[in-house]
């Protein structure tokens, strides 16, 4: 499965119930080891038991910085990351609580187990995705 | 895409974060940060709550 857009995330950034705005709304990202599904809308949704770590708040996240519809955001650490391997980092907006936190998109990488260590997320230079 | 490892730091930022680590040992610590050796505060997450700190390592707890 290629890293995608979640269907449900592209509803909720043209306007559905949450209406996703990247200018003011909290994201974070969250490892996960478990698979892609079409039918996940919510950080909810997802198999808990698949959730290794997440992150705090992601800090400058822009819209249209890089590019005409691009959304891009800091590289960010997140310490002490330890539990069994995971396939995805998932990124999400954070609305405190699960049941309403959208998940937006999905990222493949090559499987990544854990030490324990601190682990850092490098963004591409042309941003998280696009939706131009 | 993923490394082990920190995105580099200042050493007094690095000495902050991992004060802040050592404060608050069960929780979720995360920071972020553009590219290496970019200068201005650096934002660190533990949990909920939002820290920055600055080049000289002084840490300031935001206001939620």
């Amino acid at each position: 499965m290629a890293s995608q857009l979640y269907a449900q995330g592209a509803n909720h950034i043209l306007g559905k119930s949450t209406q996703i705005d990247f200018a003011t709304d909290t994201f974070k990202i969250l490892f996960y080891s478990s698979s892609y599904s079409s039918a996940h809308e919510f950080v909810s949704d997802l198999t808990g038991g698949s959730i290794i770590a997440r992150s705090g708040s992601l800090s400058g996240v822009t819209l249209g910085s890089v590019a005409a519809g691009v959304i891009d955001a800091n590289d960010i650490t997140v310490t002490a990351v330890s539990g069994s391997a995971f396939t995805h980092v998932i990124l999400y907006k954070d609305t405190g609580s699960d049941s309403t936190s959208p998940l937006i998109a999905i990222f493949d990488i090559s499987s990544f187990t854990p030490t324990g260590a601190d682990i850092s997320v490098i963004w591409n230079a042309s941003g998280l995705f696009s939706i131009a | 895409m993923l490394q082990e490892g920190r995105l580099p730091l200042l050493a007094a930022e690095h000495d902050a974060v991992d004060k802040l680590i050592a404060k608050h040992p069960d929780a979720a610590v995360s920071f972020s940060r553009r590219d290496p050796g970019e200068t201005g505060p650096l934002v660190v997450s533990v949990d909920e709550a939002t820290y920055t700190v600055a080049a000289d390592g002084k840490t300031r707890k935001k206001a939620n």
